[in-house]
């Protein structure tokens, strides 16, 4: 999708990290992606090894957890998978309430030195 | 060292879309965005539905397009004020494309502005550009599919127009899947059936949206509702 809008906004977190601890050097940035947010991992690795020339940064393992997206049900209350072409619930037939996980788009954490 | 971020990827956009959100509501501005693909119709549903709006609500319109100022020299005609955002290329719009435009708006004269994303089902969602309420417009010819593939559009959008609807009789569109994935998605999504090129249907999808905007700014300042819904 827009991955490299995307890679473009890390950037600016990962940038005000590299300078409010003083790094030198980032050997890793793992991220957290919701299956929702249409992110493909393979395209968004390749924008960050592009961007990432020259700077503190460069070489840093980009590392991706990727969360399922999971739904509360609206009837029956039991949170489940949203499956592909199916978001009724599973267990009861109800709608969908809230998404519980899915469209997240944060960074856990930076390694560096 | 392991240094715990938990940021956001979005940071810069969320920020300056909370930034948009407060001279929104500081104009007492309720603001749309409208999200599509290509083709489904949102250019040709704002035009029919200008004129009927106009007649309550002070309108501006922001256009997002990847080229061309077509979509808004068509609005131009109806004699509100429009913005062109061209993206050259980009897939959406995001807050600051937003807060840039709003330079070129008197907003102490708007009460309602709609921007028309970028014709794209994905990258929109993932946009905050500080708008109270999504929409999302699907037509008839790209297949009732369309909710169970791009499901984040429809989850978070308020409404949905179902638009080009007079071409129901000859697609293969089942009204029934769609409307029971709609339902799974996101029960309490208002759907609306328009043939906006004859302006079939957008009589109710406008009172609804004129109805939004009242409810949106209810309590938010110090205008009645009545002052602000002329």
């Amino acid at each position: 999708m827009h991955e490299i809008a995307i890679v473009d906004n890390l950037i600016t977190v990962v940038d005000d990290q590299v300078k409010e601890h003083q790094l030198e050097k980032v050997h890793r940035v793992h991220l957290v992606v919701g299956q929702l947010t249409g992110v493909v991992e393979d395209v968004l690795r390749f924008c960050w090894q592009v961007s990432a020339e020259g700077t503190p940064w460069e070489g840093a393992q980009l590392t991706v957890d990727q969360k399922a997206a999971v739904a509360l049900c609206a009837d029956c209350n039991v949170e489940y998978e949203l499956k592909e072409q199916c978001f009724a619930c599973p267990h009861c037939g109800g709608a969908i309430k809230s998404l519980v996980t899915g469209k997240e788009l944060y960074i856990d954490y930076i390694e560096g030195d | 060292m392991e240094i715990k971020v938990l940021k956001n990827i979005m940071k810069r956009n969320e920020d300056l879309a909370g930034l948009n959100r407060e001279i929104f509501d500081k104009h007492g501005i309720v603001t749309v965005n409208i999200m599509s693909s290509p083709g489904a119709g949102k250019t040709t549903i704002l035009e029919k539905a200008i004129p009927i709006l106009r007649k309550d609500l002070n309108l501006a319109i922001i256009e997002g397009d990847l080229m061309t100022s077509r979509d808004a020299e068509r609005i131009k005609r109806q004699q509100v004020p429009v913005v062109q955002i061209n993206t050259e290329g980009g897939c959406h719009l995001d807050a600051n494309m937003i807060n840039l435009s709003l330079n070129e708006l008197d907003l102490a004269d708007i009460d309602l502005i709609i921007i028309e994303n970028v014709g794209n089902l994905v990258c929109p969602g993932t946009y905050d550009l500080g708008e109270h309420f999504k929409l999302v417009v699907l037509s008839v010819a790209e297949g009732d599919d369309k909710p169970a593939k791009y499901p984040l559009m429809f989850q978070e959008s308020r409404a949905c127009i179902l638009n080009k609807i007079d071409l129901l009789p000859y697609s293969n569109f089942d009204l029934t899947t769609f409307n029971e994935d709609i339902h799974n998605l996101n029960p309490a999504m208002e759907i609306f059936h328009t043939a906006a090129f004859s302006g079939e249907g957008l009589e109710q999808w406008c009172s609804w949206l004129k109805d939004q905007v009242r409810q949106e700014n209810y309590g938010k300042n110090d205008l009645t509702q009545e002052q602000r819904l002329k």
